[in-house]
Parts: structure tokens; C-alpha cells; sequence
């Protein structure tokens, strides 16, 4: 308790010194349905901010479970994580789910889009959910990055008249619409041909480099490792390598 | 469960988009609240028409000499029984010569006068079967010496009558039924020999014809001032019964106990010598209750398994707005915000179409009486209390009906609902 205590007291300073927005230390998970079956061992990892980091694996070795552990949607069985030097382990749902609305962005591998609503209100979502003020502050921002993705002519349109590639990219951008801390994308370009991969992979690395926004994707295309500055292993629920 | 933003464009959009459980929702409502109200009118209109005829023809409450009860052998003592008191033996009767008189029945109007506000009428009167006889015809009738104005607070003549008149009836004058003048083949101007049973009897001239719609009077009653059945009955300047009006007919009972213990008399009201009446106007009301609440139950129940259909076609997108952040109290809220949304546009479709039944119905006239008199065919009692009241119950239906498909909705975990793709 002590060495939380001590530990919660330095880290703001870390934090500011070395620009850690998020950090897992010995993360576990073990799935009980039946039988026990552990899935992470005691993952440690530590995403800064402006970091473009992919998560790579074979299918079965945890990256989805690490990813929906560090996006607050799983809780660990073991282990802490604290994002911007809060420990989430003790939160109960709906603080998690203020924690996901204020630092988190999703980017899912099927679209998941609202079919009852238009292109921009999609995008506003999470500043909807957060509050009527948050989604007006956004709108221009948020019209703003449809144009940049070539969408600014559709901002009306509903969702279910677009393409799969038009959709990635109303997903991507609304990922970024509430300005969050970390974007957490589960292979993003899963659903899309190589050409629109590229272009929603390129937009990525776009908002990433001009917001400093912390990405982690979790992908098992090669081609896809290319962009990245920072690839994790993730092997047997365990990070084998984690390369600059 | 303050709905924001949110809630209410998620939930509005939905309904929107779901066009088809949506409508079969709002059907489903609005025939609900159709029944009802159709039902609890007609019920209503049923049960004021009952209580108008019954009330209608006679006094709410009514002060009456006391029944002179026959004592019982066994109760008389043995000095009495070789004593100076006669013993009758019989049956118990009330011939209005033996029913005793109201002496000071001013003081005793007075009194019920100022009771209070609740008071609408007071008539002393002289009552009594009589004959009524014109050459070979005599018909039984019961006798009313009355003062007109008085009376027509309890019994409306006035503004009843065929012909002639009822307010200014002068000494020797009367007012009859118009059944009664069709029986003994009379009119206006006529005269009838009017009896009583012990033989007193003088001709009076009819003055007026009324038609109340109440059988039991237009076929058999007489009205004459209140002299002239004071001394057709021999009173003097006594009454036999004092009738009370009162606004509401259900206080009648309250009022006669209250009565009882200020007057040296006997009190009846209405409600005593209706009680089989009652009782099933009371059973009745019942079945009306328990008919509307099934239909509320079945309204719930189609309510909310409609919403667990909606809940059921919407669970990506709620794991989807959880997963952005969403709290479980934004997600209950959208559907239960859907259930009082649709609960309202059906309470209000319901009830205006229902309103819109009644009033159509009501229009409808059953054939005329001989005086011209025509009834609703369906006697519906709407008020605008009982069709707010109704679409209140229906949104307080729906909002309770959607508690459990928004917990379950609250409940979407978004990792599942996200892998499932």
C-alpha cells in the first residue's frame, strides 16, 4: 500500500519528464469458462505520447484480450494498469466508461458505425456521449478531418449509403473526434482492400504525427508493420520483442 | 433518468428507423386505450344513468313520522293485559292515515336548510294513495300536496311539462303525468274526483301535464297545492314527509345519520332502500377495474417484449456507444425514454380516437317516448379527467415496461457484441 502510495506520488513527474500516457505492469488474464485458461502472463508495457505502435502476433497469442484490456473494455485478472498515472484496476464500469469517453479512441475492424445516423453525427458521437458542449467544441474539427479523409461532401449522408472504405475512414476520423490521448485500433484494415488500406493507414499516420496522439494497432499484415515506429511481439500471452 | 442528448437521439432515431415494431407498438397501445376508455364511459354513463333513475323520481333523503311499531303480547305486562289499552293483533301496516303527522315541520326545514352548502332542495309535502276516478275510470295514484317550487328542486315537473303549467297551481287546481291523462282519457281543463283510501274526495281541474321519463310518476301521480292535500288527507297544517336534495346523491346516508340525531323523526335516505342497486353498481365498478387492469397488463407485457426486440436488433450499436463511453445509466435511458415516448404517442392516438368513438356513439338516439322525450342509445359518462388519467396510466405502462429490456440493454458487455463483428 506504502509502495503505491509512493509510487502514485512520483509518477506525475515521470510522466511530464518521459511523456508516458499509459502503463501496464504484469498484466494477466485468464479466461474462466470451465476450465482456467490463462491467456497473458504478466504483460509490462509502457505507450508514450506521439507513439505509432503496432501490435503484431499469431491468432491466439492475446493481442485482441491486451487490447481490450488497455481500452478499459476487459479488466485484467492480475496486474495494473494506470493511463495518465491513474490506477483503472479498482474502477467500477461506468468510471471506466468516463475514462474510455475522455482518453480513449476506438477504431474496430468492422466499421461498427450508427445506422441511424449521418456521417458528421457518427463521427460526434463520442463528444455526444460526453456532453452537448463537447460535440459543439468538436463539430468544426471534426468537419475539418472529413475533408482531409475526402468525405466533406458526405457529412450529411447517412452512413449505410457509403462505401466499406468510405465507412473505415468516417470510423478512423471519429476515432480522433474527441481528441483522445490514445487511439487503440483492432486490425483496422481487416475488412478493406490493399489501396484503401493504405489510404486509412496513411490518414492514421497523418492525425498521428500532427496531434501527437498515442496509436496502438493490432494487425497481423506485415506490409502494415511498415508505418509503424514501434512493433510489439506478442507471443503465447507474453511480449517476445518490442522494437524501436 | 434525466435523458440528454444522447438518449434522445438514439432513442427517437430508432423508433424512427424500427417503422414497423414501432407502429405495432402504437397499435397495440392505442387499441389498448381505446378499450378502456370506451369502456370506463360506458361503465360510468351506465352507472349515472342508474343512479339518475333511481334518484331522479324521489328525494335524496327523506324526514317521515316515525312507524308507530305494533308491540309484541309476550312484551306487555301481566297488569296491563285486563287493562284499559286495547290489543290489536295483525300484520304491521303504514296506511297513511295511521303514519302520523309532522307537526312543526317548519322549524325541522329551517334546520335541514342550513345544513349546508351540499343542501340543493328541501320540500315538506303531504303524501298518500288516493284514487283518481272520472265516471266508470278509476286508477290508483299517489297523492302529492306540495308547494311546486319546493318540489321541483327534487323532482323536475317544471321544466317537464307537456302542457299548462306546475309552478302557480291555485287551490282546487292539479298537475298530472301525461300516461296517467292518456289512461283516464283527460286533458287540460278536465276534471278528476280525487279520493283518498278513507273516502275524503273532491273534484279538481287539471292545470298541467308532465312527461319526467320516470314511468312510476307519469303514469300515477298527482300534484295539488300544499293546502289542499293538507286537507284532503286531514292534517291541518301538518306534513307527513320533508324531502332533501342534496348535490352529492352518494352523501345521502352520511347526511340521514347526521339528520337522525338532531330530529325527533325517522330519516331514510336513498341508498338504504337501494342497497341491492348498489351493490351491484359497486360489482359492476369491479369488473371495470379488473378489465382495465388486464388490459394495462397485456399493454405491458406487448410493450415489453416489443422493446426486447428493439433491444435484441440494437445490441451492436449499444456495445458500440458503451465501448465510446456511453454509462449504463445513458444506455437505460434511451429505452426507457423509447417505452414512455411510445407510450405517450399511443395514449394520445388511443384516447383521441376513443373520445372520437364515444362521442360518435353518443350521438346515437333511441326512438322517442310518446312526450316526445328521446334517450342516448349508449349512456357514455366521458370526463376529462378519466382520458388524462388514462394516457397518464398508459405512459406510467410504458415506462415500467421498459425497465427490464433497458436493463438488459445496460447490461450489453461491448467486447462481445464488438468480436461478433
Amino acid at each position: 500500500m506504502a509502495d503505491g502510495n509512493d509510487e502514485q506520488r512520483q509518477r506525475p513527474q515521470d510522466a511530464e519528464a518521459n511523456g508516458t500516457i499509459l502503463r501496464l505492469d504484469g498484466i494477466r488474464k485468464t479466461y474462466t469458462n470451465g476450465v482456467d485458461e490463462e491467456v497473458l502472463f504478466g504483460v509490462d508495457l509502457e505507450l508514450k505520447t506521439g507513439d505509432f505502435a503496432v501490435l503484431v502476433g499469431k491468432s491466439g497469442s492475446g493481442k485482441t484480450t491486451l487490447l481490450n484490456i488497455i481500452g478499459l473494455l476487459d479488466t485484467p485478472t492480475a496486474g495494473r494498469l494506470f493511463l495518465d498515472d491513474r490506477e483503472t484496476s479498482t474502477l467500477d464500469d461506468d468510471e471506466r466508461a468516463q475514462l474510455r469517453r475522455e482518453y480513449i479512441g476506438f477504431i474496430f475492424q468492422f466499421h461498427h458505425l450508427l445506422p441511424d445516423f449521418n456521417v458528421l453525427e457518427n463521427v460526434l458521437m463520442p463528444c455526444r456521449i460526453r456532453g452537448k458542449e463537447y460535440e459543439e467544441a468538436a463539430r468544426d474539427r471534426a468537419v475539418e478531418m472529413l475533408e482531409m479523409v475526402g468525405l466533406g461532401e458526405k457529412i450529411q449522408t447517412p452512413v449505410n449509403e457509403l462505401s466499406g472504405g468510405q465507412q473505415q475512414r468516417v470510423a478512423t476520423v471519429r476515432a480522433f473526434a474527441n481528441d483522445p490521448t490514445v487511439v487503440l485500433a483492432d486490425e483496422p484494415t481487416g475488412s478493406l482492400g490493399s489501396e484503401t488500406s493504405q489510404s486509412v493507414m496513411s490518414l492514421m499516420r497523418e492525425i498521428n504525427r500532427e496531434t501527437g496522439t498515442a496509436f496502438l494497432m493490432v494487425t497481423h499484415d506485415p506490409e502494415l508493420t511498415d508505418y509503424a515506429d514501434r512493433v510489439i511481439e506478442l507471443r503465447d500471452g507474453r511480449i517476445a520483442s518490442d522494437e524501436e | 433518468m434525466i435523458p440528454d442528448r444522447l438518449s434522445w437521439s438514439v432513442a427517437w432515431r430508432s423508433l424512427l428507423r424500427s417503422k414497423r415494431l414501432t407502429a405495432l407498438t402504437l397499435v397495440v397501445l392505442s387499441v389498448s386505450v381505446v378499450l378502456v376508455i370506451f369502456l370506463s364511459a360506458l361503465m360510468n354513463g351506465v352507472e349515472q344513468d342508474l343512479i339518475d333513475e333511481t334518484t331522479g323520481a324521489i328525494p335524496h333523503a327523506t324526514i317521515e313520522p316515525s312507524e308507530r311499531e305494533p308491540a309484541a303480547l309476550w312484551d306487555r305486562e301481566a297488569s296491563d293485559s285486563s287493562g284499559r289499552d286495547p290489543v290489536y293483533v295483525g300484520e304491521k301496516t303504514t296506511l297513511t292515515s295511521q303514519k302520523g303527522t309532522l307537526d312543526d315541520w317548519q322549524r325541522w326545514v329551517q334546520l335541514v336548510e342550513q345544513f349546508g352548502p351540499d343542501i340543493e332542495g328541501v320540500s315538506p309535502a303531504v303524501e298518500g294513495q288516493g284514487f283518481a276516478i272520472r265516471g266508470e275510470k278509476r286508477e290508483a295514484v299517489r297523492l302529492y300536496g306540495v308547494a311546486p317550487r319546493r318540489y321541483d328542486r327534487l323532482v323536475p315537473i317544471q321544466e317537464n311539462l307537456v302542457e299548462g303549467r306546475f309552478y302557480e297551481l291555485g287551490p282546487g287546481e292539479i298537475t298530472i303525468g301525461y300516461k296517467l291523462a292518456d289512461k283516464m282519457e283527460v286533458g287540460l281543463g278536465d276534471r278528476l274526483q280525487v279520493t283518498t283510501p278513507e273516502g275524503t274526495g273532491r273534484s279538481m281541474r287539471i292545470v298541467g301535464l308532465f312527461d319526467t321519463g320516470f314511468g312510476g310518476i307519469d303514469d300515477a301521480t298527482i300534484f295539488m297545492p300544499l293546502g289542499d292535500g293538507q286537507s284532503l288527507f286531514g292534517l291541518g297544517s301538518s306534513v307527513n314527509a320533508i324531502g332533501i336534495e342534496i348535490r352529492d346523491v352518494f352523501a345521502a346516508d352520511r347526511l340521514a345519520e347526521q339528520l337522525r340525531r338532531q330530529v325527533p323523526y325517522a330519516v331514510t335516505s336513498w341508498i338504504a332502500e337501494n342497497e341491492r342497486l348498489l351493490r351491484a353498481l359497486e360489482s359492476q365498478g369491479r369488473s371495470t377495474d379488473l378489465i382495465t387492469f388486464f388490459t394495462a397488463v397485456a399493454a405491458a407485457f406487448a410493450v415489453a417484449s416489443i422493446l426486447i426486440v428493439l433491444v435484441t436488433n440494437k445490441l451492436q450499436e449499444i456495445g458500440i456507444l458503451k465501448a465510446m463511453g456511453a454509462t449504463r445509466r445513458q444506455v437505460r435511458t434511451v429505452f426507457a425514454l423509447q417505452g414512455t415516448l411510445l407510450s405517450l404517442f399511443g395514449g394520445i392516438i388511443g384516447s383521441s380516437v376513443g373520445v372520437g368513438v364515444v362521442k360518435l356513439l353518443s350521438g346515437l338516439e333511441s326512438a322517442p317516448t310518446a312526450g316526445g322525450q328521446t334517450e342516448p342509445l349508449f349512456p357514455f359518462e366521458l370526463s376529462p379527467e378519466m382520458v388524462v388519467g388514462t394516457v397518464v396510466g398508459a405512459v406510467i405502462i410504458g415506462f415500467v415496461a421498459s425497465l427490464i429490456p433497458a436493463r438488459r440493454a445496460a447490461n450489453v458487455d461491448p467486447i462481445e457484441v464488438i468480436q461478433n463483428g
